[in-house]
């Protein structure tokens, strides 16, 4: 029963091996981006003559700012780019004669391609960062799994969210324009290029009532510190988020399938 | 029951004109692809489902495999309505769309076969029989190692149909199979269909326009034209019942300068004459009694034209 689904995370892990032989320049330009950041952020605190920015020290920042990346290299998958060319191609016949659930395949297909990524291209690169760097150690092994789980449940929120927004993109007729909107935002209001605690309250204030942060900011922010009550409070959140796109990835699933069935493959 | 059954469907596609602010009038055309066609396919059976390039056949093939809905009509197959059940029905069947691979590209072909077997959950005995058996025919182990693009087409359509029958299904639909082929691996592929159809009892409902796929495949076909089903039933019937042509050549002892009535393209060269005569107008003992009054016949042959002739005149006809 199992080994149905665990098939599709393997066919995807092989071929993105078969795809990604640059794997090297990847994961020499998620280190570089991992340094630059931490630079950058080094020298804000030095000129800021401040050791405490937000209620942040300068390790928890760029403790934040390793992990984000780190994160979001193995999240930023292109989903929505994929599906839309399966629809546009026609590809997607292939899939339909197979008896699996379709949503499941392209969301088990891209958990393929991002372990992938998590195991030849990030990882070497974390490694190393954290030889460069002073990186926080999680508090207990509780946050280790804490974490583990509240990224976990990012993917998912990620996934169900990319597939929603290709097929929205597939009725606008334009998944690569929409693609380059849904990275925008997520650039700016996840956290994966600055820590939200960064941003000026009230600008977090309005942030905070967004999907976006539930990616990267939950995660880590559960991470550096929170005590158990807000940890729940955290996942509480995230798994409202997560029930929420997964069922906008139903509704628009069905109306895409509406679409096949109706206007052909 | 049939294993088949298909009552009435029609399919319509509406072609929306392209979304665009500039094109307000939003008038959809409309294109009968399928226009209620019903047929029956028992157990067993190998149909040949022809029909000129944009026919339907395609539309058939998916409405029959659940990707599409019928825009009215019913389908089942083994019981089950594909459409509404389409993972159940996919468990029981093998499709080859001959312009679209389901291997993946840019890995060996094993890999590919290696996922379906875990997809389809194919037990390990049954996975090895079945590549045993195909091995035996295609000789796969050479192909098995390499990438997916660098195999020929023929290499590649072997590859297709063996990973449409990985999981032992009771059906097979082939959508164009030898399309491109050259004639030496299509006639490996045609027997290997044969082969599969006789020993492991699979149905196989393959589409084609290529005439000799069917006169060596099926015996009964169901020919379609414009979403329409003109003919079901087998192809000696549709030699009999669309043409009652004989193709006549005769060798004789003096140069043939007869004129012979109601003979349509008479191609005469010296002593030898081929023609071609409407048995309804016409009989073969006139013929020759025709030709005998003032000449002696060495040798006579008469030939029933191929089914591509048949089709040929056949669509003729239609459009007239
Ligand atoms: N997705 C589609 N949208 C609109 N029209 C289509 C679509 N697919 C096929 N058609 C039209 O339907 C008719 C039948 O197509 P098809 O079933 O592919 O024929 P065949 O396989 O016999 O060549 C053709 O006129 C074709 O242009
Ligand atoms: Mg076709």
């Amino acid at each position: 029963m199992f080994g149905k689904y665990f098939s599709v995370l393997e066919i995807g892990y092989r071929q993105s091996v078969a795809y990604k032989g640059d794997f090297i320049i990847g994961s020499i330009s998620t280190l570089f981006r991992m340094m630059i950041l931490a630079y950058i952020w080094t020298a804000v605190y030095q000129n800021a003559n401040t050791t405490v920015i937000n209620g942040r020290g300068l390790i928890e920042t760029i403790t934040y700012i390793i992990l984000a990346q780190l994160i979001w290299s193995v999240l930023n998958t292109n989903l929505e780019v994929l599906l839309g060319f399966k629809i546009k191609k026609g590809e997607i016949t292939r899939d339909l004669i197979k008896p699996i659930n379709f949503p499941l395949l392209i969301f088990l297909d891209n958990l393929g391609f991002s372990l992938f990524i998590l195991l030849v291209q990030t990882m070497p690169a974390f490694v190393i960062a954290c030889f460069m760097f002073d990186i926080q150690t999680p508090a207990s092994i509780l946050h280790i799994l804490f974490t583990l789980l509240s990224i976990i449940l990012a993917f998912f929120i990620y996934a169900s969210f990319s597939f929603t927004i290709g097929i929205i993109g597939f009725w606008a007729q334009n998944v690569w324009g929409i693609s380059l909107l849904k990275k925008l935002i997520f650039n700016t209001f996840s956290g994966s290029l600055v820590p939200l605690f960064l941003y000026p309250p009230m600008i977090q204030k309005w942030i905070y009532l967004l999907p976006f942060k539930e990616i990267i900011n939950t995660p880590l922010v559960i991470y550096l510190d929170a005590d158990l009550q807000m940890i729940l409070s955290l996942l509480g959140r995230q798994l409202f988020w997560a029930v929420t796109f997964f069922i906008l990835s139903q509704i628009s699933w069905m109306y895409l399938k509406r679409k096949i069935e109706i206007l052909g493959g | 029951m049939s294993l088949i059954e298909v009552k009435n469907i029609t399919k319509v596609y509406k072609i929306k004109p392209s979304k665009n602010i500039f094109s307000l009038n939003k008038s959809a055309t409309k294109v009968n692809a399928v226009d209620d066609i019903s047929f029956k396919i028992n157990r067993g059976e190998i149909i040949g489902y022809i029909g000129k390039n944009g026919a339907g056949k395609s539309t058939t093939i998916k409405i029959l495999s659940g990707i599409l809905l019928p825009t009215s009509g019913v389908v089942t197959v083994d019981g089950i309505v594909p459409y509404k059940n389409r993972i159940k029905n996919a468990r029981k069947i093998g499709v080859v769309f001959g312009q679209r691979s389901q291997l993946y590209w840019d890995l060996p072909v094993i890999d590919s076969f290696c996922f379906l077997r875990k997809l389809y959950q194919v037990d390990h005995d049954t996975y090895q029989q079945n590549m045993n058996y195909f091995d035996e025919f295609f000789s796969l182990q050479d192909l098995l190692d390499r990438p997916v693009r660098k195999l020929s087409l023929g290499q590649r359509m072997k590859c297709d149909l063996c990973a449409a029958l990985l999981h032992s299904p009771e059906i097979l639909y082939l959508d164009e199979p030898t399309i491109g082929l050259d004639i030496l691996t299509k006639n490996n592929v045609r027997e290997f269909i044969k082969k599969i159809n006789q020993e492991k009892k699979i149905t196989v409902m393959l589409t084609t326009h290529d005439i000799e796929d069917i006169e060596h495949l099926s015996s009964r076909i169901i020919l379609i034209d414009q979403g329409k089903k003109m003919y079901d039933g087998p192809i000696t019937g549709i030699q009999k019942h669309l043409t009652r042509k004989r193709l006549i050549k005769v060798v004789t002892e003096k140069p043939f300068t007869q004129v012979l009535e109601n003979i349509e393209q008479p191609n005469i060269k010296e002593c030898h004459a081929n023609f071609v005569i409407d048995l309804d107008q016409n009989s073969i003992p006139n013929v020759i009694n025709a030709i005998s009054g003032s000449n002696v016949i060495k040798d006579i042959t008469v030939q029933e034209p191929n089914l591509e002739q048949i089709l040929f005149h056949y669509y003729q006809q239609i459009e007239k």
